[in-house]
């Protein structure tokens, strides 16, 4: 199974994201905004990243493309999960380099398969 | 020469002034620690009650429905229940799939929804919009009729909630009722809390609003074209066409055109044109001119570029902006329209589009 990092400042969210992905075996690191969620991201190398989009301090997007830019993190794979299903936010999130998104309200059972998924796709 | 003389206070009077201002500065300080020790006393009373049933609202989240959990759920203690149940309705809106089903169970399990239809006759308009936005959320047998109920209560935020929880439930037996938000003399809700709900019960809100176009009453016809583009209901285009090119009142016939350029159907493009005719009123004719470019269709370019030159300034200036929002094409057309010499209206209208249009340079 993989280390997958999780950042999202709801507690309801995360912690049922967070139980979800122990459930089905990964070791889940926990953040609870996009400044912790890029330092834990930096020193702990996780296999993929769930963010939050809405964060404060730095919000998914701005996480995503930090993590792009750095050569070290750049081949971590992020799924965004945001509360706001606009165009716009899904579009930027494609452009700095995310790999999947998930719209809430969400089903903690698809946002297990589509992390299942995107770690099939970047081991293969 | 004598020493001035000032206003003479006595010292009693001042000792007792300075002793009431120490003992109201101390009353306050009291006042507000005891605030802040209540307050803190209260979170960790509501924390220790949440700490048993919070880990399992989670794993029931989670695990989509484990009945195990479930049933310890069910049976927490109700003082637990009563700290747990707030954040059980909240995770109803950032779930969904089997994970929102098993917390309803679990809702339905405690009685929620029986209890929110009980509180929802209660006198304090506070409960009466709670239980309201609990039936939205729980649903249940007889919510969707107590909510209906609700659109009249006497409180406006009352009426609002139940508005906003028929949209939750998607019921279409809430079609009518929220429709005649609209259109009847009853009490008024606001246009934006009943149309995002029609939006939400989707085919029949539609049809309900269809059925209504009809209505003697201008006022009443407006507000439903309107309501149409708001909601999306592209399957009532051809509808509001015919509302577009038929209806007596120029202002029924400028909200269709409105709700048409809001649809963006291809087919409302001639009919929005022939709206913009020299004859038309001018707010219909800007108002058409705007759906048009707001649709985008390239066959409206050289329309839109001869109303640029319009002797109703509105119409013009509507007309460029329209051109603008087309594309290409259409800020070709406007290119050329700023450096028309011969037309210098028309010039300044495109050099003005063309300036506030992204990413284009006149």
């Amino acid at each position: 199974m993989a280390t997958v990092l999780v950042a999202d400042d709801d507690p309801d969210v995360r912690d049922v994201v967070v139980f979800k992905l122990q459930q089905s075996g990964h070791e889940v690191l926990v953040a609870e905004d996009g400044g912790a969620a890029l330092d834990l991201a930096r020193s702990s190398r996780p296999d993929l990243a769930v963010l939050d989009v809405m964060m404060p301090r730095m919000t998914g997007l701005d996480v995503c493309r930090e993590l792009r830019a750095d050569r070290a993190t750049a081949g971590i794979p992020v799924i965004l999960l945001t509360a706001r299903a606009q165009e716009g936010d899904i579009e930027s999130g494609f452009a700095w380099g995310a790999d999947d998104y998930l719209t809430k309200p969400f089903s903690p059972r698809e946002l297990d398969s589509r992390v299942r998924a995107v770690l099939a796709r970047s081991r293969r | 020469m004598p020493p001035p003389v000032g206003p003479v206070v006595d010292r009693g009077v001042l000792v007792g002034a300075v002793a009431g201002l120490v003992v109201v500065l101390l009353a306050l300080a009291v006042a507000l620690l005891t605030g802040r020790w209540w307050r803190r006393r209260t979170e960790a009373r509501r924390a220790r009650r949440l700490a048993p049933g919070r880990p399992l609202l989670v794993a029931l989240a989670a695990g989509d429905g484990d009945d195990a959990v479930l049933d310890r759920l069910a049976t927490l203690p109700r003082a637990q229940w009563r700290a747990l149940e707030p954040v059980a309705v909240s995770m109803l809106g950032k779930l969904r799939g089997g994970a929102r089903a098993a917390i309803v169970a679990l809702l339905e399990r405690r009685g929620t929804a029986v209890r929110a239809l009980h509180d929802s006759r209660r006198r304090r308009p506070t409960v009466r919009a709670r239980a309201a936005h609990l039936l939205g959320v729980v649903g249940g047998p007889g919510a969707t009729a107590r909510l209906v109920v609700l659109l009249a209560d006497r409180d406006p935020d009352v009426r609002a909630v139940a508005a906003r929880a028929l949209g939750r439930l998607r019921d279409p037996l809430a079609a009518q009722p929220l429709v005649r938000c609209l259109t009847g003399p009853g009490r008024a809700l606001p246009h934006h809390v009943v149309m995002p709900a029609l939006a939400r019960v989707g085919p029949p809100a539609r049809s309900a609003l269809v059925a209504s176009a009809d209505h003697p009453d201008p006022a009443v016809r407006a507000r439903v074209a309107e309501a149409l583009g708001l909601i999306g209901a592209v399957d009532a285009a051809p509808r509001l066409v015919r509302t577009l090119q038929e209806d007596p009142s120029a202002e029924v016939r400028l909200r269709a055109a409105r709700a048409l350029g809001r649809l963006g159907t291809p087919s409302a493009v001639d009919p929005l044109l022939a709206a913009t005719a020299a004859h038309e009123p001018p707010a219909l004719r800007a108002t058409a001119a705007h759906a048009s470019g707001a649709i985008g269709a390239r066959r409206a370019v050289p329309v839109l570029a001869a109303l640029v030159d319009d002797p109703q300034h509105w119409v013009a200036h509507t007309a460029a902006a329209a051109l603008a929002a087309i594309g290409p094409e259409g800020v070709a057309a406007l290119r050329d329209l700023a450096h028309a010499a011969d037309r210098p209206g028309a010039a300044a209208h495109a050099r003005e589009a063309l300036g506030k249009a992204p990413g284009v340079a006149a």
